[in-house]
């Protein structure tokens, strides 16, 4: 059935038109936190403030600073360029999928490693692991969010491997793509436990080995630090916690106006239930960082753990390579490593359909048979759609 | 001595009527228009002489530029080798079935092999091989019957000696043409000598400028040349016209005089021009034959040029007659210069005139030198007289032999000695207006079956009359300036439009070109050398047996 | 002859196929290379073909890296060595070697996906080159969509060394008869190819290097 582009013309006009009101009132109500946040900026006894308060909140995310300093910008632009070891690490999945011929999971993950400065080319290591069946928690866990989480913990699996490893006298810093903290949904089962403990032991072993982690959270759509000001203001009640925004503001806006290029926020911590659980030493901090330029400002959010947060030169380290890893592709400012590392991590639709006939070759020639997609597929097979059904 | 002949490129088409186009597979400098060449095809050899050479291209523009210029030099020359092109125009004259060498079968046996060239009427296929003639291919072509071979010169490019057969070149009148210093009286010289040293005819000579008999001096070398009568003796008699006279201070074998009775009205009448003679002359003429028969010319030339009433006055003579006065006084005048020559007497002892008749008829050649009378009424005059008297004589010889032949015993049944009159100047005689009146232009038409033909020997052929030169089977000719006469030259010969340009692009020396019926093709030839070795060779040839003049022969093609 | 496959066949028609290879891989065959695609042992066919053309697939990422002003030694060999782009090459097909021989024509059918694909040693060049009187000549001056002078001199740049040092040292002078006779109705054509080739030594009998 076609798109009916008659009622969508008058709806995007209608949305065209509600969104330009918004942006006027986004613009506002960023002007009204960032004047609140030069106000309060240095002020005595701002962190004890904002520590009671928070305290009196359950199952609060938001930033908290580590000093009453709140506008300081760093740049490490007078600081020399040393050669460390990068690692990124990136997964891909699989997901089952009960209209196919066989119904299987899949996991890939991959770490790039670059040693900046050597002239040796990269190396890239992958690891693959086929899943029968896809465990789930309970009954309410989706089948996408268990192996989301699986995939997670076989990305960092590796990471943590293969940066223990090194045994290089070079700094190694080991990024992912996305935020470092475990972002799911918590049960109470032994096994999301072990899971989750195994994900805190790759830090730990990491932090042993002076390590230096980040989690890279490109266009993030995080407002931590709004919600602290909230906090701040008052404006936040335990009920409105974890409800959504009537507005689209976030943190990194507020950002753009403050952070001029190159330059990274102060270093706010984490407070987050799931960071809570962490042990003390790999709790989560991150900062903002401006990646793009004057005109085209590109603010992506990094998250690291407490030993990073709390070492000067391991942040300047940190900054240094993001940024130098940032302009290796100019035009889209991204972590040079984190994109080939997912180049090496995805699964091509090519490489599922050829893994789906080693499979059922596989399984004809242990006298399998009556393999077959299901008609629901095969219409859509014969229609010529194009589903992607890759994540990574 | 033969060694493999070179190819020099392929037949890439042509007709029988425009002759046969070729590819040259090697440089273009090494053919020469005129060039003997030989198409081979299945045994038949197709003789033929390069007419043109033309510069072609693949593309003009391959032609246009100096590939050199930009291309290296090894690449540049492949390019040019299969993008530039020369092309020979060949004309085909003779085939010849060669034959296989190999054992025939039936079949083949049965098919007729010509040992002989013909006249081609066949073509060779495309990409036929073409290459120059061998000394064989000359051979085959030039093949004459050893007595009548005479090396006359050889080809161009390889030097292969080209033989004149003087049978057939006898057997009709022929010219030798070229212009002044082409060579053309030593080429003369050297075919008068191969004639008379052939011995099969007699000639006669009329020797306007003195320098056939007793040799001359060579404006190449500055060497004196030696003359026909040093190198052949008592077999040439000389003679000199008038009573007592010499030649370059030699005596004659005898003085040529003519008695006043062997002149006719009509060698008069052919005097019209010379003697400034009017419209009325042969009324007078005739009258004077008729009062005087034989003698008339004796008669007239003693009358008193004045007195009317004077009975040997010629107007006394007029009057009785009834011819008009004024005329034949006027004749008579205009005649002084006859009356004065000392060559025309009243009564000899011995008449020259059959001397010299039966020295021919004996195959002793005659050479008439003209000495001290060089003008043109003495040449018309002696030789009208002399041909006219020998015309006669060997039209009854003829008849006689004819009517006798069966008839061995008979002393009449002797084939008449064929006789060759040598012409110089020939023009003089043989010219439009002229050639009617005189004995020179029914030689050349009717008298080949009455053994007489003529040589004639000129520097203008296109003031020859058409109708004489057309009768001339053999032309050998050396460079000549003007188109007509080449055009006179070539006329009645098929091909002439081919061998035109060859005709004019004649070496100015040493280089004539051979055609019609004394030669098999067409040819042009470096002529040889009139030298000692040339007099050395063919005395030499002369003095051999047979066995000792086949080997000669064989060094004779060596040394050309 | 060599024994590593350096590519294999991504398609194929008659005329030609389209092969991959990786970057990486240490003898890829330049431009105007003669190659080699068994089809078959029993009974014998293998095709024989030029690479005549050579491209590397380009993606915007690295159209991005390659804008950066200073690529560092370690992002230009990541993208030689680990990245997985691979280099297509197309193969012209000039003939075949059956029981019968070497033959100049086209293959009686195309070779198959994912055959694998072998350059030529210098006594192979020497043998296929000067047999059968350049008659695989016409699939070069032939081909479609090809700078024809360039994929000329780049074989012949290869051909003339090889049979040079396999003792045929004329084989240069006769392909350029052979060519000129070809195409010497076109003369710009050929002039063009004649410029393409002027570099190369064709009087020099000696071996090559």
């Amino acid at each position: 059935m076609p798109v009916n582009y008659e009622q969508l013309t008058r709806q995007i006009s209608t949305i065209g038109a509600s969104l330009a009101q918004q942006r006027s009132r986004v613009s506002a109500e960023i002007s009204a936190y960032f004047d609140f946040l030069r106000e309060n900026d240095g002020q005595p006894g701002l962190l004890q403030t904002l520590q009671r308060k928070i305290s009196q909140l359950k199952n609060i995310r938001c930033a908290l600073p580590r000093d009453e300093k709140l506008l300081e910008t760093f740049s490490v632009a007078d600081e020399p360029l040393t050669p460390v070891e990068i690692l990124a690490a990136d997964g891909s999945q699989i997901t089952p999928n009960r209209h196919h011929e066989l119904s299987y999971g899949l996991l890939n993950s991959a770490v790039f490693r670059m040693s900046t400065g050597s002239g040796i080319a990269p190396t890239i290591v992958t690891e693959t692991l086929l899943l029968e069946k896809v465990t789930r928690e309970d009954l309410d866990q989706s089948v996408e969010d268990a192996i989301a989480m699986q995939r997670d913990l076989a990305e960092r699996t590796l990471l943590a491997r293969e940066a223990a490893a090194l045994n290089s006298q070079l700094p190694v810093i080991a990024l992912t793509d996305g935020p470092l903290e475990p972002f799911y949904q918590r049960r109470n089962s032994p096994s999301f436990t072990r899971q989750l403990q195994g994900i805190h032991d790759h830090f730990s072993h990491m932090a042993e080995l002076g390590i230096i982690p980040a989690g890279y959270i490109d266009r993030p759509h995080s407002d931590l630090l709004l919600r602290m000001l909230d906090i701040l203001r008052g404006d936040l009640s335990a009920e409105s916690i974890g409800k959504p925004r009537d507005l689209p503001v976030f943190d990194a806006a507020l950002f753009e106006k403050l952070l001029p290029p190159d330059h990274r926020s102060v270093v706010f911590r984490l407070i987050s239930p799931s960071v809570l659980d962490m042990p003390e030493a790999i709790r989560l901090s991150f900062f903002y960082l401006n990646v793009g330029t004057a005109s085209q400002p590109g603010i992506v959010r990094v998250e690291i753990p407490e030993y990073v947060a709390a070492s000067r030169s391991s942040l300047n380290l940190l900054q240094a390579n993001l940024l130098a890893q940032c302009r290796i592709l100019p035009s889209d400012p991204y972590p040079y490593a984190l994109h080939r590392a997912h180049e090496a991590a995805v699964v091509t639709s090519e490489e599922r359909d050829r893994i789906t006939q080693l499979l059922i070759n596989d399984h004809l020639t242990h006298g399998g048979s009556n393999l077959s997609k299901s008609n629901k597929q095969t219409a859509k097979d014969r229609a010529n759609t194009r589903y992607n059904h890759l994540n990574s | 001595m033969n060694t493999t002949p070179e190819t020099i490129g392929y037949v890439i088409g042509g007709s029988l009527k425009e002759g046969l186009f070729a590819r040259l597979t090697v440089p273009s400098d090494q053919v020469q228009e005129g060039a003997f060449v030989v198409v081979e095809h299945n045994n038949v050899n197709y003789y033929g002489l390069v007419v043109d050479i033309r510069l072609t291209a693949s593309d003009p523009q391959f032609a246009q530029e100096m590939n050199e210029n930009r291309l290296p030099q090894a690449m540049a020359g492949i390019l040019n080798q299969h993008t530039l092109f020369t092309e020979l125009e060949i004309m085909p004259v003779l085939m010849q079935n060669i034959g296989s060498g190999e054992t025939l079968t039936d079949e083949q046996e049965s098919k007729p092999v010509n040992t002989h060239p013909l006249p081609v009427k066949m073509l060779p296929p495309h990409h036929s091989f073409v290459r120059q003639a061998t000394s064989f291919d000359v051979k085959e072509v030039f093949n004459t019957r050893e007595e009548d071979a005479f090396v006359i010169g050889s080809t161009r490019e390889q030097g292969h000696p080209i033989h004149l057969d003087l049978a057939k070149l006898t057997k009709r009148s022929s010219g030798i043409f070229g212009a002044t210093g082409t060579g053309k009286s030593y080429l003369t010289r050297m075919i008068l000598a191969g004639i008379i040293n052939n011995n099969k005819s007699a000639v006669l000579l009329f020797d306007m400028h003195d320098e056939y008999a007793f040799g001359d001096t060579s404006s190449d070398t500055g060497k004196s040349v030696p003359g026909l009568k040093n190198k052949f003796g008592q077999r040439v008699k000389v003679c000199a016209l008038g009573s007592s006279t010499t030649i370059q201070g030699n005596q004659p074998d005898f003085n040529l005089v003519f008695e006043y009775s062997d002149i006719t009205t009509a060698d008069i009448e052919m005097l019209m021009r010379e003697l400034n003679l009017r419209e009325t002359t042969p009324t007078t003429l005739a009258a004077l034959e008729n009062s005087f028969k034989q003698n008339w010319f004796e008669t007239f030339k003693n009358m008193n040029e004045f007195g009317d009433d004077d009975e040997r006055s010629v107007a006394y003579w007029a009057k009785n007659t009834g011819v008009n006065q004024m005329a034949a006084e006027g004749l008579h005048q205009k005649l002084k210069k006859l009356f004065q020559k000392d060559y025309l007497v009243s009564r000899t002892a011995k008449n020259p005139v059959n001397e010299i008749i039966d020295a021919l008829k004996n195959k002793r050649s005659v050479i008439l030198s003209f000495a001290k009378y060089e003008t043109d009424l003495d040449y018309l005059m002696v030789t009208n007289l002399l041909t006219r008297k020998i015309r006669q004589e060997w039209e009854q010889m003829t008849t006689n032999y004819n009517r006798n032949k069966s008839n061995p015993g008979s002393k009449d049944a002797v084939e008449p000695v064929p006789l060759v009159i040598a012409l110089e100047e020939a023009h003089k005689l043989l010219n439009r207006e002229m050639a009617d009146q005189t004995a020179f232009s029914i030689i050349a038409r009717e008298m080949r079956k009455y053994y007489v033909t003529l040589l004639i020997i000129d520097q203008r052929p296109s003031k020859i009359y058409d109708e004489v030169m057309s009768q001339l089977g053999t032309r050998i000719c050396g460079w000549l300036g003007d188109e007509n006469d080449i055009s006179a030259v070539l006329s009645g010969l098929s091909g002439r439009d081919s061998l035109r340009g060859m005709l004019a692009r004649l070496q100015p020396t040493e280089e004539v070109l051979m055609v019609g019926f004394g030669v098999p093709m067409p040819i042009p030839i470096r002529s040889r050398r009139y030298d000692e070795k040339f007099w050395k060779e063919l005395l030499k040839q002369n003095s051999l047996t047979e066995v000792e003049k086949r080997k000669s022969n064989d060094i004779l093609f060596r040394l050309d | 002859m060599n024994s590593q496959a350096f590519g294999r066949i991504l398609s194929a028609d008659i005329h030609e196929c389209f092969a991959a290879c990786r970057i990486s891989e240490p003898d890829l065959p330049p431009f105007g290379s003669l190659v080699r695609i068994p089809i078959r042992e029993t009974p014998r066919l293998e095709v024989y073909g030029l690479v005549s053309d050579i491209r590397i697939e380009e993606d915007g990422f690295l159209r991005q890296i390659a804008s950066n002003e200073n690529v560092s030694e370690e992002v230009m060999q990541d993208a030689r060595v680990n990245r997985n782009v691979p280099i297509v090459m197309r193969i012209l097909f000039t003939g075949s070697i059956s029981d019968d021989g070497i033959s100049h024509m086209v293959p009686p059918h195309p070779p198959l996906t994912l055959n694998a694909i072998y350059r030529c040693g210098e006594e192979e060049i020497a043998t296929f080159s000067s047999c059968g009187g350049y008659g695989y000549l016409r699939h070069i001056l032939d081909a479609r969509d090809i700078s024809i002078p360039e994929l000329l001199a780049a074989h012949v740049a290869q051909a003339l060394i090889a049979n040079k040092n396999c003792g045929n040292p004329e084989w240069g002078k006769n392909l350029l008869a052979e060519l000129i006779q070809q195409k010497r109705a076109q003369k710009d054509e050929l002039l063009r190819m004649l410029n393409a080739l002027k570099s190369l030594d064709f009087e020099s009998t000696a071996e090559a290097k």
